[in-house]
């Protein structure tokens, strides 16, 4: 979903020539995808993790296919940096009070914007409430005259949304153009933060924050300790994301032995 | 006859699908379905070329179908198979002397051992901590691939490319005398019968499908669940460094850094089409392979992109997972 927002973004961006459609598509794209997760594993009642791998399959070659149909031929082929002077609007820092705080890509402010959203609808809302129940204990949303398959289907689509909505910071952010596996596992990883985070809002913020920091850690340790002829090997930076998610994984598991997924966690009614 | 006519619906369902989507794409989908299949039949080159593609996804495909058979979703083949070309290809090159029955064994049975052991850490991480196998192996890729380049980047690095020395003589993989094809196809061939052995036959296999089928009931019936999983990760990982080895000494004939190849993700369809079965595995790995050496045909003559290729097999799975649930409801 991240691979086919991204590749969404990067189309609306080109043909509409604004980021704002960039990211509409690209919100628009994943979801269609969600559906088909969605009809797949609750109307079908399909297993989620197998479908879940399959989709992953299906976005990033559907959108590595379209891509290379429409740019393939391009003036430089099959290099993808020819397209690299893309310039994209909207994408001009927001006036500089401090650096780092506002000196950011619009989307990054979206990205937050969509943490306290999320946090206030998933606990503070009766949507939320049927959400977190549908999660738990299903039969009860049923007994309650909800419809289970409705508001698991919502919130598919809601989750199709933001990870497209990810796809496109990726690229109308920080790459300004689309290349074949620019995801890197990001979805993964994003799994790993939820589980991580005992699946509460505040948690996943804090998971993200920290891969981040392990991901901009390297990039500047490299820098300073001499790039290429330091003594430590730039591949030990480059790997340090991953290695800090595996570990932090390891000890969530070990320390809450009582995971807190919800119960009913990729169990079809 | 019933799993014949599931074949054949699965098959129409899948031609309409890429029909539809190759007309899209302004082609005639009956070249393109012709060019696929005549390709790897055309020359002998042609079908030593596939036979030679097809060994490592045998291998990797017959490795996954273990552990998804016990319900470990490895996607880390391609961490694996880095695991085995690192260890295998590593000792390898330090063989020089030895004779070439030895050179040949050691660096099969070290990619082996390299790849049982990322795959185990995952199944130790899952059986013994309950930490997802699927975060786990897919984690572990990157840092095979970091730890990779690190080597041939530098203590192995030999001259201006990022890669080792060549591997001496005595590690080469004879040729079969048919084709020219080397020996790793006949252990790939070998492995599909043994997995069939080892999970439907064998008191390892039961309790790995009791794990597979339910965490809680293989618990409850006594089945040590982290040894099971962890020998299963194990298995499935040897499979993979062996292929990993198999394609450093055979293909590459030196330790390259472009080993991360996505053949893992590859494998995870052959699996799910062949519905983790052994003979299932052999016919899905044998139409991977003919799409992937099609496609390569496809993009010269019909003017289509090559990525149409995973385009198809995610379709293939979908297919196949629809049908699947359609049959059982």
């Amino acid at each position: 979903m991240l691979t086919v927002g991204a590749l969404g973004a990067f189309l609306g961006e080109w043909y509409g020539n604004s980021a704002w459609v960039g990211m509409m598509t690209a919100v628009v794209a994943a979801m269609g995808l969600g559906a088909l997760h969605a009809a797949l594993t609750i109307n079908l009642k399909l297993d989620q993790i197998v479908t879940g791998i399959m989709l992953v399959l299906l976005g990033v070659s559907c959108s590595d296919f379209v891509y290379d149909s429409i740019f393939g031929d391009a003036e430089s082929p099959p290099r993808i940096d020819g397209f690299e002077p893309v310039d994209i609007p909207g994408l001009s820092s927001v006036p500089a009070v401090g650096v780092i705080l506002f000196q950011q890509p619009t989307v990054v402010y979206v990205a937050l914007a969509t943490c306290v959203g999320a946090w206030w609808v998933l606990h503070r809302s009766a949507i939320g409430l049927t959400i977190r129940a549908a999660g738990e204990d299903p039969e009860t949303v049923a007994a309650a005259g909800k419809s289970v398959a409705q508001v698991r289907w919502v919130a598919v689509l809601t989750g199709a949304g933001l990870a497209g909505l990810g796809g496109a910071v990726l690229v109308l952010g920080q790459l300004q153009l689309y290349s074949f596996g620019l995801i890197a596992g990001r979805g993964w990883i994003a799994i790993a933060m939820v589980i991580l985070s005992r699946w509460t809002i505040p948690g996943a913020l804090a998971g993200a924050f920290v891969f981040g920091v392990a991901d901009s850690f390297q990039l500047r340790v490299q820098a300073a300790s001499g790039g290429l002829d330091s003594n430590v090997p730039v591949e030990f930076f480059q790997m340090l994301p991953y290695v800090t998610t595996l570990l932090v994984l390891v000890v969530a598991s070990i320390r809450g032995r009582r995971s807190a997924a919800p119960a009913a966690l990729g169990v079809p009614l | 006859m019933m799993a014949s006519r599931a074949v054949v619906r699965v098959g129409i369902a899948l031609f309409l699908i890429v029909s539809a989507v190759v007309i899209a794409a302004g082609a005639n989908p009956f070249s393109v379905a012709w060019n696929i299949t005549r390709t790897p039949f055309e020359s002998v080159s042609n079908f030593e070329q596939y036979l030679l593609a097809l060994t490592p996804l045998l291998l990797v495909s017959c490795g996954l179908a273990i552990a998804f058979r016990g319900g470990l979703y490895n996607i880390g083949a391609d961490g694996q198979m880095i695991a085995g070309a690192i260890v295998g290809g590593g000792v390898g090159i330090e063989l020089s002397g030895a004779p070439r029955l030895v050179g040949v064994v050691a660096v099969l049975v070290l990619g082996a051992v390299g790849g049982a052991a990322w795959g185990a850490l995952s199944g130790v991480l899952r059986g013994r901590y309950g930490v997802s196998e699927v975060l786990s192996s897919l984690l572990l890729i990157f840092v095979a691939d970091f730890i990779l380049r690190y080597l041939v980047r530098d203590p192995w690095r030999d001259g201006f490319l990022p890669q080792s020395a060549r591997l001496p003589e005595s590690t080469k993989l004879p040729e079969l005398q048919v084709v020219d094809v080397h020996i790793g196809l006949l252990i790939a061939l070998a492995v599909v019968p043994l997995l069939w052995l080892l999970v439907d036959h064998t008191p390892f296999g039961f309790r790995l499908q009791a794990l597979g089928a339910s965490e809680e009931v293989a618990r409850a019936s006594g089945i040590a669940i982290a040894r099971t999983a962890t020998v299963a990760m194990a298995l499935s990982g040897a499979c993979a460094g062996m292929a990993g080895v198999i394609q450093t000494v055979a293909i590459e004939g030196r330790i390259v850094q472009s080993l991360n190849s996505g053949l893992g993700f590859t494998a995870i369809v052959v699996v799910l089409v062949a519905r983790m079965r052994a003979l299932g595995v052999l016919l899905a790995s044998a139409f991977v392979v003919m799409l992937t050496v099609g496609g390569e045909t496809v993009q010269r003559s019909d003017g289509l992109s090559a990525f149409i290729v995973p385009m198809i097999q995610a379709v293939a799975i979908l297919v196949v997972l629809v049908m699947d649930q359609q049959g059982r409801s």
